[in-house]
């Protein structure tokens, strides 16, 4: 699955790292999420959660991270 | 040492201070660092910066029970809570690209507190710089904040907007999403309690979206291109300003944009905005 939060808060909506984070929760063991975004601290949010959570950051670079769901 | 030249720029130099400002400073006792945040599950709780305390923008900045900002009751307990005093140096920053933070610069000012300022670009920046994170409680020592008077020459009320209709001398600024101004919807579906009888805008309002003021990064734009964005909309500081936007968050950000980076005299933030006349009776709305 892929979640593109690029231009997500452009109308003050959810915020996007907290849809990313509902998606990986109620996502199940193995799949695999991507999350884009142009906001390094939806990034950071997602990467600190997922790994505080136990899955697992598979790829990363200044644009995107790839989860697998434990 | 380029962008502190680019900040000396701005019409108040004080305002806005970087994020390596604000890393030399995380000791410094005089300094409270405040984190603003909509969302503190998605940002704070999950690291901040080293010392800072946390404003929550729902149940710390407005009133429990109205809508309206927190009271001065309210503000003077929350700072005090916080450990900071009348003398502090206050930084905010926050989630959202600072919009959050920006309405948190506006209420400290309402209040009356001197020496407030906004780490430029917000929580993004600290992140993209690969700055430390904590997640350690900061240690605050409780202060005495003495309650407040409210200095209310920054703020706009709907009967203001209504007079200022059609008026040469003012100038209004929507600073929401295009779809937004043209009416297409009226908030995200998610916010159903943001949502509003009609859509559309302002009459005479000029859309000028609050992220048109702002750097890849988060950061504010230079001044020369601040002052070019504003005056190609007519929004030139011979006018009084208003700035709108669903709930008064992102103009507030504009707000601070128009009067301390340009120095426009007089700008206010009508708060109430879209949720507010969009759901009035009798106001007269554009699409």
């Amino acid at each position: 699955m892929r979640i593109d939060l690029r231009q997500s808060e452009e109308m003050c909506g959810e915020s996007g790292a907290a849809r990313a984070i509902a998606a990986i929760a109620s996502a199940h063991r193995g799949e695999r999420i991507e999350v884009l975004s142009d906001n390094a601290d939806h990034l950071f949010a997602v990467r600190t959660w997922a790994e505080r959570h136990g899955h697992s950051l598979r790829e990363q670079d200044s644009r995107r991270v790839l989860i697998e769901v434990a | 040492m380029a962008e502190q030249l680019q900040q000396q720029r701005y019409a108040n130099e004080q305002a806005v201070v970087s994020t390596q400002w604000v890393a030399d400073r995380v000791k410094d006792q005089k300094v409270r660092i405040v984190e603003v945040d909509y969302d503190p599950k998605s940002a704070y709780e999950l690291g901040h910066i080293g010392g800072a305390a946390l404003i929550q923008w729902g149940k710390d900045l407005n009133d429990g029970v109205r809508r309206d900002i927190v009271s001065p009751q309210g503000f003077a307990a929350l700072l005090s809570r916080n450990g900071i005093t009348r003398e502090s140096t206050v930084i905010l920053y926050g989630d959202f690209n600072n919009w959050f933070a920006a309405f948190g610069y506006w209420v400290f000012k309402l209040y009356g507190h001197k020496d407030v300022r906004l780490m430029n670009g917000g929580r993004k920046k600290w992140a993209e710089e690969k700055r430390s994170y904590t997640t350690e409680a900061p240690k605050l020592v409780k202060s005495v904040y003495p309650e407040p008077k409210a200095d209310w020459t920054q703020r706009a009320y709907l009967p203001q907007v209504q007079a200022a209709l059609g008026k040469k001398d003012w100038g209004l600024v929507d600073v929401r999403s295009p779809a937004e101004y043209k009416g297409e919807i009226t908030a995200p579906p998610e916010y159903q309690n943001e949502q509003c009888r009609v859509a559309g805008h302002i009459p005479g309002a000029k859309s000028i979206p609050w992220g048109k003021a702002v750097n890849e990064d988060g950061t504010f734009k230079s001044q020369a291109e601040l002052e070019a964005l504003y005056r190609a909309e007519g929004i030139t500081r011979d006018k009084s300003i208003i700035a709108y936007c669903r709930i008064g968050e992102r103009s507030s950000h504009t707000w601070f944009v128009l009067k301390e980076l340009l120095g426009y005299p007089k700008v206010v933030n009508y708060d109430g905005s879209w949720t507010e006349w969009g759901n009035a009776v009798n106001t007269p709305v554009e699409r």
